[in-house]
């Protein structure tokens, strides 16, 4: 083996493996089916990737900090609700998106407070965040719209504006995230409140005995995340399905929980792989639509495709090897003056 | 077997009561502040609840969804007494529930073996469908909520692909129908919804209580989870205690899903939309934390939060939306987050009560 490959860290080697991975199915896709069909379901997997990408890379900041939040998805299907809601009530998709972010940014103010303060359960704080969210999710469209089940945009000028190219509609969110995600980067790497993130989640006691209040970085952190959820919320709302449906998440919440397991808390391992769960989702999407897989969709072959992207989560935490560089107290609780 | 008796002062059993009285109670809070969002009043939840039980009909739809929650919540007790956070009996359900229709539906046997075929074969889906998320807790060091709820995920659509292609038995307008098992394969009526599956749920939560307090593999398991590292210095193997809680859990899971299935009347059939099945599992982990992790605890749980689901139907007569229950049910799992704020606030309480008389000031 070449000097360069043996002396890559495992975050590299994994980022390696990765970028090959992904290639090869990129290149597969296009030998199989032709370019035009893989740009179509490239532009579906970023699509289907944003709002993974943009949950997964909050929730990063908020386990670098030490929190782990599992009630993304309740995060996330409330921030859709009332993202749609501002949507019709403001008549402006991008403060729909901001007023998604809030919400985000309020849940998980409400879930640090418990977590740090109160001295909570995390995990089951965050599993009745889910719980709560779909109900509130399930009440909001029989209370605000009357129809239960799902509520969708009338109107297109309420989605944010995209560019239509001929394999289909890039929205500018897409770019968002990759911002996001370097602005996230250098706040980690970088800045001093970064440092205190990083130091809160690693050795919360020494951190504290320096004069950083713990609980206050911790908070500001899950904060930050939350918000990213929201707007990963709003997305899905507004822009990738314009309504807002009982379970609008299905499970990405997860999947984006399934990402940082993935990647170790590494942000460029994290996007990345959420990109596959997004190419396998445009995959399933790709076929629905397909003309010669017509036959077998109608038979029942629907509810197999919809099981793909999930069955692919299981795969890659199975087939990649699973290494260790999380923060050392992640998910312990750190209570002050114990 | 010899163990230190614990004894509990009054305090003691004021704070375990108070652990569920105080997010029941926030809870109910939560519902009635919601209910009157809606435009309806404080009453209207009381009654709702107090209807559901008391009507007949009520009575015995509350007492046939108890009986599937009592299952689920089974299964994660026994991850949570190991220090697993098993949240996938809901995919194990839906597993057993798959299980359950085929055998039950395409193998003809006489009635009391047919029906123990049934629930084996139930047993066994639940418990190897968990074990992927046992070898990657062990293996890949992923956990478990991760795999769990994607593992639940598949099953929910793997399910309702076998629905609609090898199990189906009829199409109509709003969807297809599985398989109707066969007479031979269900259990006993005993009114409208209510059949003798009940018995079983109480026979399971007997046995899990039994098999936690009272063998060896049982301590073992409860050693496991009060302190995974002292067990492992003890000589507990930790890791093939955590595999065998997901697949004690999976089986009972899974029997909840024959529950739902060869467990309920033949007019009740599943569709593919699986709205019979669905959110059992979750609502288990809701009965599991009003317990405290008791299997016994389970049982009574398990009637009250069916109450609160079957109280749907009666929010939907006096005008509420149903959904309010679903609400509720998230709130009390929230509330159970932090116990901590709960006893800091009946302590403060008791030195405000000990200490005015002498005038001390808190």
């Amino acid at each position: 083996m070449p000097d360069y490959l043996a002396n890559l860290t495992q975050y590299g080697r994994n980022r390696l493996i990765l970028f090959v991975a992904t290639s090869l199915l990129l290149l597969g896709i296009g030998i199989a089916l032709g370019g035009n069909a893989l740009l179509t379901i490239t532009l579906l997997g970023i699509a289907a990737m944003t709002p993974i990408g943009l949950a997964a890379i909050g929730e990063i900041i908020n386990q670098r900090g030490g929190l782990v939040n599992i009630g993304i998805e309740g995060i996330i299907v409330i921030a859709g609700l009332t993202s749609i809601w501002s949507a019709e009530a403001l008549g402006d998709p991008y403060l729909a998106l901001i007023v998604g972010m809030l919400t985000g940014a309020a849940l998980s103010f409400i879930f640090g407070v418990i977590a740090t303060y109160g001295r909570g359960s995390q995990i089951i704080a965050g599993l009745g965040m889910n719980l709560i969210g779909l109900g509130v999710v399930a009440f909001g469209l029989v209370q605000i719209w009357g129809t239960p089940g799902f509520h969708m945009l009338g109107d297109d000028s309420l989605r944010p504006h995209r560019m239509f190219t001929p394999w289909g509609p890039v929205s500018w969110l897409y770019f968002l995230t990759f911002l996001f995600a370097g602005l996230a980067w250098f706040m980690l790497a970088w800045t001093r409140f970064g440092m205190h993130v990083q130091a809160s989640g690693n050795n919360p006691f020494v951190t504290d005995a320096n004069g950083i209040d713990v609980y206050k970085v911790r908070i500001k952190a899950c904060v930050m995340g939350g918000a990213l959820s929201g707007l990963a919320g709003g997305f899905l709302a507004v822009d990738y399905l314009g309504g807002v449906t009982k379970d609008v998440s299905q499970g990405r919440g997860f999947m984006a929980l399934a990402c940082i397991v993935f990647s170790a808390l590494d942000i460029p391992l994290a996007l990345g792989i959420a990109f596959v769960f997004g190419l396998t989702e445009a995959i399933a999407l790709w076929v629905q639509n397909a003309a010669w897989a017509k036959d077998f969709v109608v038979a029942g072959g629907n509810s197999f495709l919809l099981m793909i992207p999930y069955l692919s989560v299981i795969l890659a935490l199975a087939l990649f090897p699973g290494f260790e560089r999380l923060s050392r107290m992640i998910g312990e609780n750190y209570w002050r003056g114990q | 077997m010899s163990t230190a008796k614990i004894t509990r002062t009054r305090e003691d059993w004021i704070n375990e009561v108070s652990q569920v009285a105080a997010p029941l109670l926030l809870g109910s809070v939560v519902a009635i502040a919601v209910i009157m969002l809606n435009g309806g009043t404080p009453g209207m939840f009381f009654t709702a609840l107090w209807k559901t039980i008391t009507s007949p009909n009520g009575f015995y739809q509350t007492m046939a969804s108890a009986t599937a929650l009592c299952l689920t919540a089974q299964c994660f007790i026994i991850g949570a007494r190991c220090g697993v956070f098993n949240i996938g009996a809901e995919g194990a359900m839906f597993m057993g529930a798959a299980a359950a229709l085929y055998v039950g539906a395409e193998w003809p046997m006489p009635f009391g073996l047919h029906l123990l075929v049934t629930m084996l074969a139930s047993m066994v889906a639940g418990a190897l469908w968990l074990w992927p998320a046992s070898l990657l807790k062990t293996y890949r060091n992923v956990h478990e909520i991760v795999t769990t709820i994607m593992l639940n995920f598949i099953a929910r659509f793997f399910l309702s692909f076998l629905i609609v292609w090898p199990l189906k038995d009829r199409f109509v307008d709003i969807g297809a129908f599985a398989n109707e098992i066969l007479p031979s394969a269900r259990f006993p009526v005993i009114s409208a919804p209510l059949t003798w599956a009940f018995l079983l749920a109480l026979i399971v939560a007997g046995a899990t209580y039994v098999l936690l307090w009272f063998t060896r593999l049982g301590t073992h398991i409860r050693a496991a989870g009060a302190n995974a590292d002292a067990a492992l210095g003890a000589g507990v193997n930790v890791r093939k205690l955590n595999a065998m809680s997901f697949f004690l859990g999976g089986a009972v899971a899974g029997l909840a899903g024959c529950v739902l299935t060869a467990g309920l009347p033949p007019s009740f059939t599943v569709n593919e939309d699986l709205s019979a099945l669905r959110n059992f599992g979750f609502l288990g982990i809701s009965v599991a934390l009003i317990a405290r992790n008791h299997p016994l605890g389970a049982i009574f749980a398990a009637i009250f939060v069916a109450t609160v689901r079957t109280s749907r139907f009666q929010f939907q007569k006096l005008g509420v939306a149903p959904e309010v229950t679903e609400i509720f049910i998230g709130a009390v799992i929230f509330a159970f987050a932090f116990p901590f704020v709960i006893q800091s606030a009946l302590a403060w309480i008791r030195s405000r009560r000990t200490s005015q008389p002498e005038g001390q000031g808190a």
